[in-house]
């Protein structure tokens, strides 16, 4: 009766949907024992984390702990990089993400990503919406128009751009760039987003606009959140955690509401991570 | 001390590079000047669209034209679409073809440096003889196709590569399937490369000799098909000045014409790069 695996597709008549607010504080995603190998290097071991929908999650910890290597899981973008093997287990939802069963086009429609550094494609700002709607099946101009004016707007961008939308995205500035690449995921109207580090590539203007823009997103959707800043996970997020290289691969060694994880650490590494005497 | 050590070894630099420059430079300048000296005189409306007379020595070069013309033509029809083919193989569906696509990396590289004589031998005993197309046209831009395409490969398979890794993973992250991220971003976005391939192969063509006089033949009487043999520019040139007594006159004209159609294909090339990357829209 009911198909764990199968993704509703995106409907073109949904097109009023994008307040989604029933956070729930059931888990939403749930990883267990989760371990992604780069050939014979182990860069993550048996991680296990529940991201709580509707909700921030800060993912903090010093360079190389796997941070992106876990992000990557969730939409299955390590399927893209070679000799790339995940292990363990990830469920969304009903999904069992990691399956090969798995509708990955959909999933990632689900669960979008936004990178480092801006990454709008070669071509106009009204393209770079256009051409994602359109492979997902939304080909009614109306309905494409009212989705670029709803997603512009909600980034706080359609003021600034409303008459250029046919010029070049990548002479947009940078916090620009994001706001936009922000913007495209979000016309796909995704229930989660990954992101990397969205504010470091930025000017510290733009990356406390994009802050606030993040901020905003709260509730209707679920934001999974890597971060460098500490005073940016402190301010925004619901939830820590940390991971930590030990052995020689990833791992999480402490996940806690934002309270807790600054005021009543469990590890001594927290500790010592939170008062910048290591990491 | 040291800096003044320096400063001399910089001088020494500087001067051997420059004047590797200006030999270059001046031998370009002493071949080109030549050509013009000694064919501008011969170049008219009347030359560019006579018969050729007297085995060469007077008339024309219209019949030659069209089938250099021609042999381009089947040429690329055939090599640009292995040549995309081929590169997209190398360059984003590596690791499902891992061995194959180093195999044929490796055979590009090593019919890249094969004397264009030997293609031309190639050519006719396959296309010629074995396929039954004879001396023609047909013949002539096959057996080219088979020289441009390691250039045309490569050069196309760098301009996917030089492509940001972002492209891939931005479009995969917003479900966007293998086959419409190649279409609608990396093939527009690698066609500046595939453009400057494209030219470097039709340099190399338009100026073959060895490849063509096994192949296409050097019938200099205008082509009625692809089937007819044809005469190609580079090939008259040779024909005239090794063969014709008295061809000189008109060799230097045909050479002229030739530079100057290698001359508006380079600048046809930088024009449209020039256009690209200052609109930095790729598609509107
Ligand atoms: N594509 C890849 N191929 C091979 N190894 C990789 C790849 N990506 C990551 N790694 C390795 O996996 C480990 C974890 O890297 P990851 O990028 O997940 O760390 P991170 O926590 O995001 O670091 P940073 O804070 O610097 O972004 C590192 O040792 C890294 O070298
Ligand atoms: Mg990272």
């Amino acid at each position: 009766m009911n198909q764990p695996n199968t993704i509703p597709a995106l409907k073109p008549s949904d097109s009023k949907r994008t307040p989604r607010p029933h956070p729930s504080s059931e888990p939403f995603i749930f990883t267990e024992n989760l371990n992604v190998r780069y050939g014979s290097q182990q860069a993550l071991g048996g991680v296990s984390l529940s991201i709580k929908q509707g909700k921030i999650t800060a993912l903090v910890g010093p360079s190389g702990s796997g941070k992106t290597s876990f992000l990557t899981c969730l939409n299955r973008l390590t399927d893209l990089v070679p000799h790339c093997q995940v292990s363990g287990s990830i469920q969304f939802g009903k999904i069992d993400v990691l399956s090969p069963d798995t509708n990955v086009l959909q999933l990632r429609r689900r669960i979008g990503m936004i990178f480092q550094k801006p990454n709008p494609f070669p071509f106009s700002i009204r393209k770079n919406l256009v051409f994602p709607l359109r492979e997902h099946g939304i080909k009614d101009t109306a309905t494409i128009d009212a989705r670029i004016q709803e997603s512009l707007t909600r980034v706080g961008l359609w003021k600034e751009v409303y008459d250029r939308l046919d010029s070049s995205a990548l002479a947009l500035s940078g916090g620009q760039q994001q706001r936009l690449c922000i913007a495209r995921a979000l016309s796909l109207s995704p229930e989660v987003l990954l992101m990397d580090e969205p504010c470091s590539a930025l000017d510290p203007i733009s990356s406390g606009v994009v802050e606030d823009l993040i901020a905003s997103l709260r509730g209707p959707y679920t934001i999974v959140m890597v971060t460098h800043n500490l005073a940016q996970a402190r301010r925004m997020a619901d939830h820590v955690a940390l991971f930590w290289l030990q052995h020689g691969n990833g791992q999480i060694i402490e996940s806690q509401p934002t309270r807790e994880f600054f005021h009543h650490p469990q590890h001594k590494l927290t500790k010592e991570y939170i008062d910048g005497v290591r990491g | 001390m040291s800096s003044h050590h320096q400063a001399i070894q910089d001088k020494l630099a500087m001067g051997i590079t420059w004047s590797v420059a200006m030999l270059l430079m001046s031998t370009f300048l002493w071949l080109f000047s030549d050509i013009v000296i000694h064919g501008i005189s011969g170049v008219s409306w009347e030359f560019l669209t006579a018969r050729p007379l007297n085995a060469g020595r007077e008339g024309g070069i219209a019949p030659i034209l069209v089938s250099t013309a021609l042999i381009l033509m089947v040429c690329m029809a055939i090599a640009l679409p292995i040549g995309l083919g081929t590169a997209i193989l190398l360059s984003e569906l590596t690791h499902q073809f891992g061995w194959m696509s180093n195999l044929i990396r490796r055979s590009l590289d090593v019919l890249a440096g094969i004397p264009s004589i030997v293609f031309g031998l190639f050519g006719n005993a396959f296309f010629c003889i074995t396929l039954g197309l004879g001396f023609s046209i047909v013949s002539g831009g096959l057996t080219l196709a088979c020289m441009v395409l390691p250039i045309l490969i490569r050069s196309t398979e760098e301009g996917f590569r030089a492509l940001p890794a972002d492209y891939r993973l931005s479009a995969a992250a917003l479900g966007l399937s293998q086959a419409s991220t190649l279409i609608s971003l990396l093939i527009p976005a690698a066609m500046p490369a595939m453009l400057a391939g494209f030219i470097l192969g039709l340099g190399r063509a338009i100026a073959e000799t060895a490849a063509l006089i096994f192949t296409s033949g050097y019938v200099d009487r205008m082509p009625e098909s692809l089937w007819d043999s044809g005469r190609a520019l580079s090939i008259h040139i040779y024909d005239l000045s090794m063969n014709v007594p008295g061809g000189n006159a008109n060799a230097y004209a045909t050479a002229l014409v030739l530079i100057t159609l290698l001359f508006i294909i380079n600048a046809g090339a930088q024009a449209i790069g020039h256009r690209w990357s200052s609109k930095r829209v790729l598609v509107a």
